[in-house]
């Protein structure tokens, strides 16, 4: 999972890989219609669906930027 | 390489026969013959939790299949402080650490729940990624991540397919 190889390459980086079936009332806290959904820094960002290295990155890099506005 | 949930499912808890047939656990022990560095999995149980069951079974099987692999299980409800130091907050969950000399240095890799269907080879995979400390990634987006200066969480949501 890119999440997961993202956080083996970056000490800066955690990465949970959340079964959600398992924890439904979560899935349903942040929107989750379709899998995969992955939530950035608690709800700051968000990617639906499979994304590519450069567009996680990006949307990571996004994220960071919005929280620091 | 996969496993099927609703196949899990339909075994009572008490009966469990093994969650990896013959030929599968063949496959994960090819694979994780490439790793390098030992690593420990640090699992939080929930004994309320449907999942409970067939997660510490499943962690059992797999690390059965290397000796580099070493499983502990600890129940969350006891063990809040040792969870809270690896940042697991959803039960039943576990970690991938690696492990150096005794220490075990957590990398960020984390599961919550159980990695049923294809998200099993995301398992193994990160069993061995964190073994050989190598993501995979691509150069440039290695380098984009080595520009990073403020902690990032990532929640990837997936279901069994």
């Amino acid at each position: 999972m890119l999440a997961h190889q993202m956080a083996v390459e970056s000490a800066y980086v955690e990465a949970e890989m959340v079964e959600a079936t398992d924890f439904v009332a979560l899935a349903q806290q942040y929107g989750v219609a379709s899998v995969p959904h992955t939530v950035i820094n608690r709800g700051v960002g968000e990617v639906i669906g499979a994304p590519a290295e450069p567009y996680l990155l990006a949307e990571i890099q996004q994220a960071i930027r919005n929280a620091q506005e | 390489m996969g496993l099927c949930r609703h196949r899990l499912a339909a075994v009572p808890a008490d009966l469990m026969e093994k969650l990896l047939n013959d030929a599968i656990s063949k496959q994960v022990q090819d694979v994780l013959a490439s790793m390098d560095q030992p690593v420990e999995v640090l699992l939080f149980t929930d004994p309320a939790h449907s999942s409970n069951a067939y997660l510490q079974q499943l962690l059992e099987e797999v690390a059965a299949l290397s000796p580099k692999i070493g499983l502990s299980i600890h129940t969350a409800a006891t063990s809040q402080e040792l969870a809270g130091r690896y940042h697991v907050d959803k039960f039943p969950g576990f970690v991938i650490a690696r492990r150096q000399g005794d220490a075990l240095v957590d990398v960020g890799v984390r599961f919550a729940g159980l990695p049923a269907s294809h998200e099993f080879n995301s398992l193994i995979r990160a069993l061995v990624r964190v073994s050989l400390a190598d993501s995979g990634l691509q150069q440039v987006t290695r380098a984009g991540l080595a520009g990073l200066k403020a902690p990032v969480h990532l929640m990837v949501f997936v279901t069994p397919t």
